[in-house]
């Protein structure tokens, strides 16, 4: 029932990772809109300092919490760790699960419900129960981004392995095959396109569970620094890490698509 | 490539008529109720088990969540109160981002301008977590309903508009040259070629919308009123009270699946010829 999702969640993927044009006028356009909204916001910004806020006050706090008291570094890396962690180990988990899951029919008949419905269901309900089961350190921010990219990753990657063209696959069956040796030479390759999507909607999905359980749970962390900023009506700080977020989360979908286009040649977008 | 059921499997090839193949027990209709019967049955007592050992403070067995149901859902009508309150926020947000969502995307994908002045932050709220605006919008318009409204607006507005882009950049080029050589107005063209082939895409960014709508109801719930089923999530926590937070979660799981199920059906009903345009853009 949730392949549907996962399709949507993949025709979204793709139609962000195609939007490339180097189109002079495009460029322009881009650029001047950008520059427009922020002299906008200069001007509006200093009379309405509290709410909005101005450019140059921002890049100003910029300075002052990334160098001068190095705060948002250090929040940055906090929430960095258990990010990367816990994203490797989802990556990992998840694969395996996905692949397995698409070979194993028992498994899949067997495990697929759950799985749809944890996909289904915002895991970041579970937050509060999470405090009391693994208290409010690491092990919170490993748990919570595990959940959060699990389950896309598992059932994007089931979807995909089984996406896998007929006629490969009977090549694979015609020269005798192993289980093993066509998962690696037809299942894996065939997949991988799949395989970046879902990673890609894990990255994502894992930058907000963790944000998140920062923010509910008053960890440390760049959740935290939002939060306090945010209370103490700090607004030019405030959009400091909240544009630091943004450019992360574009950057990790970058840093993607520019494997997939290393790992993948033979996929022409 | 999207086959609706787990039990068929398009790779290995339909079993010869010769009765050489027999299709194995796991993969006829008993036998995957079997092998679901059996994995629930695991589940709920292993659940059970567990939670019988452990601390009643931190988890509770499926029995404890059961009586626990009756009691908020049957006893008192806490549990309704609360899915209630919560489902009427996101509904209203939810119901803004539809037409706005599409609107703006319908703009961009028809016209190259706006997408190039407007690309540059669609992309970016799209890829931003919206839980890190959320200190801002408290700042802007404070803690009440209104703050509901727009969290979960802006978690599924974006979903909505870029499938749309996508929508309305891949319709049919024969469409569009039939009705140019019918002299139809950009009115008429948008009417009865553009938003028809749009459909399927629009209703695919409804599907992920809801899920984001879930998402923004919780979020708003948890982080800024403290209301609705996520502040019986949050409440019973700080009390220790596992299984009422167990239950709540099990009502928003199916609150979740019965949303997405809804989605579907309207889809089958209102294009019973789309089944495949989700898979079809990827």
């Amino acid at each position: 029932m949730t392949q549907d999702l996962a399709q949507s969640e993949i025709a979204l993927d793709h139609a962000r990772a195609k939007e490339k044009r180097s189109d002079r006028r495009a460029l322009l356009l881009r650029i001047l809109s950008i520059v427009v909204v922020l002299i906008l916001w200069e001007i509006i910004g200093r009379q309405y300092e509290l709410f909005l806020s101005y450019p140059l006050a921002v890049l100003q706090a910029a300075w002052e919490v990334l160098v001068v008291d190095n705060e948002l570094l250090v929040a940055f890396g906090e929430t960095l760790r258990g990010y990367a962690v816990g994203y490797v180990a989802a990556m990992i988990l998840g694969t395996m699960l996905g692949y397995l899951m698409s070979y194993f029919k028992v498994l899949d008949v067997a495990l697929g419900p759950y799985v749809n419905a944890l996909y289904a269901t915002p895991r970041i309900a579970l937050i509060p129960l999470l405090v009391l089961w693994v208290g409010i350190g690491f092990g919170m921010r490993f748990t919570i981004v595990i959940l959060s990219a699990v389950f896309p990753i598992i059932i994007t990657v089931r979807d995909g392995a089984r996406s896998v063209a007929d006629e490969f696959l009977d090549v694979a069956r015609i020269f005798v095959a192993g289980g093993w040796r066509t998962w690696r030479t037809t299942i894996l390759p065939g997949s991988l396109p799949y395989v970046f999507s879902a990673l890609r909607i894990g990255a994502q999905r894992s930058l907000i569970g963790i944000i998140v359980a920062e923010t509910l749970a008053a960890l440390t962390g760049t959740g935290r620094i939002i939060q306090d900023y945010g209370q103490f009506f700090q607004t030019d700080r405030l959009l400091v890490p909240i544009f630091a977020i943004g450019f992360f989360s574009i950057f990790m979908t970058g840093a993607l698509n520019f494997i997939q286009r290393r790992v993948t040649p033979w996929e022409r977008r | 490539m999207t086959q609706a059921s787990v039990d068929v499997d398009t790779r290995t090839p339909a079993p010869a008529e010769t009765g050489y193949e027999r299709i194995p027990f796991t993969e006829t209709k008993l036998g995957v109720w079997v092998i679901r019967a059996g994995a629930l049955a695991v589940v709920l007592l292993g659940w059970e088990l567990y939670g019988r050992s452990t601390n009643p403070a931190l988890f509770a067995p499926f029995s404890a969540v059961v009586t626990e149901f009756v009691d908020m859902a049957i006893v008192s009508n806490v549990l309704w109160v609360a899915a209630l309150d919560s489902a009427r926020a996101m509904v209203v947000g939810f119901g803004i981002a539809i037409p706005v969502g599409i609107a703006v995307g319908l703009a961009i994908g028809r016209y190259r301008t706006v997408e190039y002045v407007l690309d540059p932050y669609i992309s970016f709220l799209y890829a931003l977590p919206m839980v890190v605006l959320i200190p801002l919008l408290i700042i802007w318009i404070g803690i009440g309903t209104p703050a509901r409204i727009i969290i979960v607006f802006l978690e599924c507005v974006f979903p909505i508009i870029i499938n749309t882009i996508v929508g309305s950049k891949t319709v049919n080029q024969r469409l569009l040259d039939t009705a140019s050589s019918f002299c139809a107005t950009e009115r008429q063209t948008i009417r009865t070629v553009v938003i028809p082939s749009m459909f399927p895409y629009i209703f695919t960014g409804i599907h992920v919308a809801v899920g984001a709508a879930l998402v923004g109801m919780l979020l708003a719930e948890m982080l800024v009123v403290l209301r609705g089923l996520g502040g019986l999530i949050v409440t019973a926590s700080n009390a220790y009270q596992p299984a009422r937070v167990m239950v709540t979660l099990l009502v928003l799981v199916a609150e979740s699946l019965l949303l997405v199920g809804f989605i579907k059906w309207l889809r089958r009903k209102l294009m019973p010829w789309s089944a495949e345009a989700s898979a079809r853009t990827a």
